[in-house]
């Protein structure tokens, strides 16, 4: 113990001592480790934590699959969800819901919308979370003859009760329905993913024909003592008993269940966070090459100290031991540092995700786990930065150390290992940079879409529920009169509805154009879709193309059902010819809609979202009289600032009906950033990385050829004193920052192509292996490098060879 | 390629002032020296005398505080940099006390350095390096590192990196510092043939007995020339020093 403090007390004292390079090491460090703890947290958050219920990885989500057709995942028709809870015994028991809006109005304030979960089952004994206040739901709630009864969030009861305890037993509407609060749920608990308000899902099931009807997500906890495996093989014998039974409904049908949260999280976004640690673990690697390379110079000053230690009897295990304790000096000094980076940048990230309405169960924290993964890193970072120069220093020929005879050999096989730990830092580096390159360029893609249409409108939502509006009539009567008084408002330019807005996607559906043929329902061609109302494409600034005609407030369903369809649908699906007066219909062989004829052409204006690379930019519009539809989005064109209207819009709705909450109240492009800061916030974590990487790889080559130079000081001497110039001086040391960056860049690029690969899901616009782009990265990064081996080449040109012939 | 005097170099009233903090050291102060074609000059005296420091000025390593340095009838005292390395790489050859090869270049490529930083042709440059390594009686290491060779075996090979080249006159400090007697002797007797062959010879060397090996020693003493020995070689009368 003793000589462990001593050697950590002698530690600190050549730390100070060297306080420039100290001063690098403890920066490299710090950049690895807090960059790597920030993604590890973030991962460990949003993929590893798991429900913050007692045993959640008890807990499964359950689902359907048909592999037969194709279909790996599907929801869990109402009579499957039936005949599993009744025959199965893997699990407690299971539950199931479905998420939707949920409209509150009442004397208490005025309307809201809340994202609800309709819930099956005991939803909340599965999950053994208790109400805060009340009770949570029952079974027997969802019987049709029970009173309606609601459970309200935390965050609600806070904001629309003041906290009251009165808040229990009030009746409110939900949807239109007197309902009454009977709980409310602890602060946080937000399942399945951020629901403020939970309702018992009330169906009829005798009245549905098997396989047809509403589906659900499906979740349970599994019993004790079942493994996932051993629940499998039980819900396959299940589903092989229901395709035997139900042919029609279940042939081909399968069950697949997993660790629930890993259904919300997904494969592709899964591998993205995957790649993300990956991806900073280089940056750590390439700190720690730094360090390496920084102590491999030091060791190499230091091995007469080493030497003399040795001769008085330090074994080499000790003297190992005494550099080791020196990195480990440094890397606690970083880790301390990075874990305070590690703080700032989950602060950083959790404001930047906080209006994403992420899963509850989400936790992005510093806390003992980020602490231990911290300590982990000191270890992982202690031995890659100092076992090699440990290695080389208490290696080296004592007596000829002594002698300094062997300064030129010793010297020699350290240099190979240093520019192999640059060289490797500049190909670590390369794969970082190309990635940022490709997010940077795919922000700078996104922040200048040149938009062919107006994004500074004002939009909102707004949904019909059957109580107050049980039927088309009353539904297509709401919204006409919406438009109209919206229109008329002082300081509307223009105003229109439609079931979806430019650049966030649309519904997507098969098709089928008249007198084609179609040998089977998988050749119906794909394209989205939406309900507009008369001067939908006027208010964003547009109008249909000239041949054509919007749509009317003739178009009723009383009337020709007509369509629109877009610049590319009309490219695609009748090339050199006009489209109008063709027929289409919606759905395959088996569609029972009706054959709309096609009477214009709009430009097109991103119905597929912007960021889908999916699918293709086709699309038809269909009148919203000529479609029943629930939910509608506003949208308002003001004369002047748009947003201004908002309140307009809000006493426009309310004026015509009091109990309806206007939601989502937003510019256009304020709704398009929402749904793309996926690409802006990885895309600024990667713009740090490769940042990063790129100070990290430029500091280490700089080091290595500033090391480079001092060593080969006498080289010089002997080169200039038979005859080289500052030139020839200047060529040899690049030389060996060339062949370096050569191998680097090469090796790099490759990094880079695998990296790119597990970028894909959040490029937007940007091909993965974009030439210019890799081509771009080695131009910077051999920029860099040659900055950082000419300052080192200058230093050594201007050396006096007198000088240099006496260095030693 | 004398100045038409048979005088080779020639020092006027040179002088080199080194100064360090609010110290002034004087570390040569008037010398004058004039060096023949073919002459072997011996410059002798106690350590920190400024044998070196004369050495590096006539090897234009460095320059002079004040005075002129002719060499080959062309005055070299205010030279840029990039010309001093010219004249260095062209008119002079050194040969270090401690041998000063490089580690990482094979015994054909140290001898080649200066031929390749003059731009001679590869076959050239070749045929330059044998014959040099064959003078040396090293062609048969042409392969080897420098240290998979012995110190005298080093040297001889620095001496064939010097007059590979070909030049004017060969500067060695100290050529058998490192040595033991025996390879000090070789060496010695290398040098000694070299100017048996025509090669003009500049030494510094703090052991009197090879200093009168050489045609005249040249003796220094604090910064200035003290002495002269006699010529040893009465037919080569060169000696033209004169205390300043």
């Amino acid at each position: 113990m003793t000589t462990v403090v001593q050697d950590f007390r002698y530690s600190m004292r050549m730390l100070g001592k060297n306080p420039g390079v100290t001063l690098i090491a403890v920066v490299a460090l710090m950049l690895g480790i807090g960059l790597t703890t920030t993604m590890f947290s973030i991962v460990y958050g949003a993929l590893f934590r798991g429900l913050p219920f007692e045993q959640a990885e008890h807990i499964m989500h359950l689902e359907r699959n048909n592999l037969e057709d194709d279909i790996e995942s599907m929801e869990v028709t109402l009579h499957d969800y039936r005949d599993w809870r009744e025959q199965q015994s893997s699990f407690t028991d299971l539950a199931g819901f479905w998420q939707g809006t949920i409209n509150i109005s009442g004397n208490e304030g005025r309307p809201e919308r809340y994202n609800g979960a309709f819930m099956a089952g005991d939803p909340f004994g599965i999950l053994r979370v208790g109400a805060l206040k009340g009770r949570t739901l029952q079974p027997g709630d969802d019987d049709l003859a029970a009173p309606m009864v609601a459970v309200i969030g935390y965050d609600v009861w806070q904001n629309r009760y003041d906290g009251r305890d009165d808040a229990i037993g009030s009746i409110i509407r939900v949807n239109g329905e007197p309902t009454e609060i009977v709980g409310v749920m602890p602060e946080g608990f937000a399942f399945p993913m951020s629901e403020e308000v939970w309702v018992p899902m009330r169906v009829d099931i005798d009245t549905i024909t098997r396989g047809e009807g509403m589906t659900l997500e499906v979740y349970g906890r599994l019993n004790a003592g079942v493994s996932v495996d051993q629940a499998a093989a039980e819900f396959a014998t299940i589903a092989n008993r229901l395709a035997m039974e139900y042919p029609e409904s279940n042939e081909g049908v399968g069950a697949v269940m997993k660790p629930y949260t890993e259904e919300y999280i997904g494969d592709e976004v899964s591998m993205l966070l995957f790649t993300m640690l990956a991806a900073v673990f280089l940056v750590l690697l390439i700190a720690c090459a730094n360090v390496a390379n920084l102590l491999l110079a030091r060791a190499v000053q230091r091995s007469k100290e080493v030497a003399v230690r040795s001769a008085l009897g330090a074994t080499r295990a000790r003297v190992i031991g005494q550099f080791l304790t020196e990195t480990f000096a440094v890397t606690i000094v970083g880790a301390v540092f990075g874990l305070a980076i590690a703080w700032l940048g989950v602060r950083l990230f959790n404001n930047a995700i906080v209006d994403t309405d992420p899963p509850f169960w989400i936790d992005i924290r510093i806390d003992l786990v980020a602490i231990a993964f911290v300590m982990t890193l000191v270890v992982i970072a202690t031995v890659l930065a100092g076992v090699f120069p440990a290695i080389r220093a208490s290696g080296a020929d004592i007596n000829e150390v002594l002698k300094d005879e062997s300064r030129g050999s010793s010297s020699l096989r350290i240099g190979k290992m240093s520019k192999a730990l640059v060289t490797a830092e500049i190909a670590l580096s390369c794969g970082l940079l190309v990635a940022a390159g490709l997010m940077i360029k795919s922000v700078v893609q996104l922040r200048t879409i040149d938009y062919a249409f107006h994004v500074d409108v004002a939009t909102a939502r707004v949904g019909l529920f059957p109580a107050d509006y049980p039927d088309q009539e009353r539904r297509v009567q709401f919204f006409d009169e919406l438009t109209g008084r919206l229109a008329a408002q002082p300081g509307v330019a223009a105003a229109a509805l439609g079931t979806a807005l430019p650049g966030l996607g649309s519904g997507g559906n098969r098709f089928g154009v008249e007198g084609q043929v179609y040998a089977e329902d998988s050749d119906y061609p794909l394209t989205r879709w939406a309900a507009v109302t008369p001067g939908y494409f006027e208010t964003f600034g547009l109008a249909v193309r000239e041949g054509g005609r919007d749509f009317t407030v003739q178009d009723t369903e009383a009337n020709l059902p007509v369509a629109i369809v877009n610049e590319t649908f009309a490219q695609k699906f009748f090339p050199g010819e006009s489209p109008i007066g063709r027929r289409i219909r919606v759905g395959a062989s088996e569609s029972e809609e009706p054959w709309r004829t096609i009477v214009g052409v709009a430009p097109d204006m991103m119905m597929q979202g912007i960021g889908n690379n999916d699918t293709g930019e086709e699309g038809i519009y269909v009148p919203v009289a000529q479609e029943d539809q629930r939910f509608m989005s506003i949208i308002v064109r003001g004369e002047n600032a748009s947003m201004a209207l908002a309140p307009v819009m809000r006493d426009v709705v309310l004026a015509i009906d009091p109990d309806l909450p206007l939601y989502w109240v937003n510019t256009l492009d304020e709704r398009i950033a929402e749904a793309t800061w996926f690409f802006n916030v990885f895309g600024v974590l990667f713009m740090v990385f490769g940042g990063a990487a790129l100070f990290l790889g430029a500091v280490g080559l700089y080091g290595v050829m500033s090391f480079a130079v001092t060593q080969r000081t006498q080289e010089v001497g002997i080169r200039m004193a038979l005859g080289a110039n500052h030139t020839d001086v200047i060529k040899l040391i690049m030389k060996q920052g060339l062949w370096q960056l050569g191998i680097g860049l090469t090796a790099g690029l490759g990094i880079a192509a695998l990296l790119s690969r597990g970028l894909e899901v959040v490029l937007y616009e940007v091909e993965p292996w974009d030439p210019m782009l890799f081509a771009f990265v080695a131009m910077i990064l051999a920029v860099a490098g040659l900055a950082a081996s000419f300052i080192p080449a200058r230093r050594a040109a201007a050396v006096d060879p007198v000088v240099a012939l006496r260095y030693e | 390629m004398t100045a038409g005097n048979g005088s080779l170099i020639t020092l006027q009233n040179v002088a080199k002032v080194f100064y360090t903090d609010e110290l002034e050291t004087h570390a040569l102060a008037g010398i004058d020296l004039e060096i023949r074609e073919n002459e072997y000059v011996a410059i002798a005296g106690p350590s920190g005398c400024g044998k070196t420091t004369l050495l590096s000025i006539l090897g234009l390593l460095d320059s002079p505080s004040s005075g002129t340095y002719t060499l080959a009838g062309r005055d070299v005292s205010s030279l840029s940099n990039r010309e001093r390395a010219a004249v260095r790489n062209e008119q002079i050859g050194f040969i270090f006390q401690a041998f000063n090869l490089i580690g990482d270049l094979t015994v054909a490529e140290n001898v080649d350095l200066p031929l390749s930083y003059r731009g001679v042709h590869a076959a050239e440059r070749q045929t330059r390096v044998e014959e040099a390594l064959e003078r040396v009686g090293m062609a048969h290491r042409m392969k080897h590192y420098p240290s998979q060779l012995s110190g005298g075996q080093q040297q001889r090979v620095a001496v064939a990196r010097a007059i590979a080249g070909r030049p004017l006159i060969l500067l060695a400090d100290e050529p058998t510092g490192n040595l033991d007697s025996k390879n000090g002797g070789a060496v010695m007797e290398l040098l000694t043939e070299l100017h048996a062959d025509g090669a003009t010879i500049g030494m510094v060397t703090h052991d009197p007995r090879y200093a009168e090996s050489a045609q005249r020693a040249v003796h220094l003493f604090d910064g200035h020339v003290i002495d002269e020995s006699s010529a040893i070689y009465d037919t080569n009368p060169g000696l033209a020093v004169a205390a300043g």
